[in-house]
Formats: C-alpha cells, structure tokens, sequence
C-alpha cells in the first residue's frame, strides 16, 4: 500500500512542528539549568566578613561542588556534624568539594569552637537577618543547621535541615 | 486563637508527637535510618504563655514532646527596668529543670516538659505589666536547634493565659482605626 504525497507531507509537517516543540522546550530547559533564583542566588552573590578580617563573596569558590553550612556555636546539632565536615574537606578537596560554615553568631565564641576543632575550610559570620533569608531557601522555621549543595554549575542538588551526614557527602561526590 | 484553645491544641500535639516519636524510633530500629520530621514553628513546639496570680507573674512554657529548652538561656527584662537577668528559678524549686546530658554542652539543665516559671511581682497599683523573655531550646525529634527567640507579654492584674504581643491578633477596634486613619 503506497501512502499518497498529501498524507506523507502532514506526517512530516506534524514530525517537524513537534520535533520544533521538543527543541524550543529543550533550549529553555538547557539554557534555565544552571540558573538558581531568589535568596539562594542572592546568597550565592553575597559576601561576608571572614575569621580573619577580609570580607569574602560565596562566588570565591564558583565551579566548586559548594557546601554551605549554616550554624552557631549555640547550636548542638550544628557542633556535632561538623568534624565529619573537616574530614569530608579533607578526603574531597582535590574533587573540588569546598565547604564554607556561615555561623550566625558573635566572633569569639565562633573563633573559639572553629580553633577547638581545627576547621580546614573557611568559615565567615553572618548577621542574625540571614536566619530569616533561609526561611525562603527550603528551612522555612529558620533553625540550625541547615546546608546547601551547589553544583560546579550553581545548581542546587540538595538542600539539608538538619544533619548532613558523611555517607550523603560521599555520594555526592561519588 | 485564645490561650486555652492553644492549650488544648498542643495537648493534642503532644499526643501525636510522642506517637509519631515513638513510631519513627521503632521504624528506625526495624528499617534503618529514617529522615527526621520536619521542624515546627517556634511557637509550637514551646508555646508560652503568662498569667498573673497572686501578684506573681508567672510564665508557662509548653514544651512538645521531642524537644526542650536550656534554663540557663533564659534571660528575662520587665518593662522599663534596665536589661538585668531576673533569676526567676531561684524563686521556685519546680522550675530546676532536668539534667541534660549533651554531646556538645555536658551536663546541662533543659525543661523537656511543660513548666510553670515565676518570672517576678507585679508592680504595686493597677498599671500593666510588661516582661520580656528570651530562650532557646531545641528539637530532638528534627535533630535542629531554633534561635534565641524573644516574647513579649502584656499583662494586666488577674490576666490569664495570655499570649505573647508578637501572637496576639489585632482587636476589631485597631483594625477599624488602622482603616479609618489610612483613608
């Protein structure tokens, strides 16, 4: 059975609008992936004041696959998951796993514990307002800890309130 | 949302929150580790309220199951005196609080259960009286701690249950004047 000329052209009409379809959705798809919005971008554009003085920008460590822990030294849970942080630092640095601790609370006390506890990665101090910026970043009760994953492309790949544990470091960089 | 209405809620919440509590801890132990409950606003998980007995201002905290406050974070300030830390657990035996062995703190003194404080006198006549009160607490069950948070109560002689000022919904009054005065 031969199919007639009209009808083959309607075939591969509707085959070349949908593949336009698929394409425009695709390009929108490719083009938004990498975008994060709202206070997540606008934590990713900020800068904060460092242990040692300078006042540093998240962007520092764009490319990396960042990890951003929000904690005080008031904080129990905060406290316990952070040496596992210093070993995950350790064991990953060299696959790009950077982590950055934005304490939100006063300079000697967050000076005191980070010594103590000898942390390899930066830690910078945020002012008390930042407890209401993460209420809009999936920890709407604004409590600690709470961290956030960013892709070497600034995409979020999760977002923890809570505890972070070892073996979810692990699999994300596996 | 009255004071007694907010009781009888977290009455109910304590109930489901010692069940659920126990649920998890039995489905952990059965399957492996499973993902903590989300957290519950502050006011929820320890709701406060203040009442005026006796020329007594008395401060109650409901304290969910699953999650407790610390004593020694407390910080109190009434009215117009000058910040200063009223030690309203030296005025009462009940609010000594359990010992808390904690990973991070040691031994700590926590309120893990409802408690009653004797926050201060009212001041002789018939003005109101206004305290502020400062805690942090956390919760076990969502494994987070919450910030300092801070309430304000205003309470006149023989109030009852009252709310904090930040949780009282404005009276048909106020909200008729605000609506006046913005036309």
């Amino acid at each position: 059975m031969t199919m007639s000329s009209t009808r083959r052209g309607l075939l591969l009409g509707a085959a070349g609008v949908t593949a336009c379809g698929a394409g425009a959705l695709g390009g929108y798809w490719w083009l938004n992936r990498g975008v994060v919005e709202g206070d997540e971008a606008r934590l990713l554009a900020a800068s904060f004041e460092s242990l040692e003085g300078s006042t540093l920008p998240v962007s520092t460590w764009r490319g990396k696959t960042l990890i951003v822990n929000f904690w005080a030294t008031w904080c129990g849970p905060c406290r316990e998951e952070m040496p596992e942080f210093v070993q995950a630092q350790r064991e990953y640095a060299a696959k790009g796993l950077q982590f950055v601790g934005i304490a939100i609370d006063r300079r000697p006390a967050v000076e005191r514990f980070a010594k103590e506890l000898g942390v390899n990665y930066p830690i910078l101090l945020a002012d008390p307002a930042w407890l209401d910026a993460v209420k809009t970043m999936g920890n709407p009760q604004g409590v600690l800890p709470f961290t956030i994953v960013f892709s070497p492309q600034n995409t979020v790949m999760m977002r923890r309130v809570g505890k972070l544990k070892y073996d979810e470091i692990r699999t994300i960089m596996a | 949302m009255t004071g007694m209405t907010r009781i009888r809620a977290f009455a109910l919440r304590s109930f489901c929150a010692a069940g659920c509590w126990a649920l998890l801890s039995s489905a952990a132990t059965a399957s492996g580790p499973t993902p903590p409950p989300a957290p519950l606003p502050v006011d929820e998980a320890f709701v406060a309220t203040a009442s005026m007995h006796d020329g007594r201002v008395l401060l109650k905290f409901d304290v969910l199951a699953g999650h407790y406050l610390f004593r020694d974070r407390f910080e109190f300030q009434r009215g117009d005196e000058k910040p200063a830390l009223i030690d309203a657990f030296k005025q009462d035996a009940n609010a000594a609080g359990k010992t808390k062995d904690d990973p991070s703190f040691g031994r700590v003194k926590v309120f893990d259960r409802p408690v009653t404080i004797v926050a201060g006198h009212a001041k002789s006549g018939h003005g109101k009286t206004q305290l502020t009160v400062v805690y942090q607490g956390c919760s076990e069950v969502a494994g987070v701690c919450y910030p300092p948070t801070k309430r304000t109560f205003t309470l006149a002689s023989g109030a009852k249950d009252v709310l904090p000022n930040e949780l009282a919904k404005p009276g048909l009054s106020s909200l008729f004047k605000k609506q006046v005065s913005s036309q």
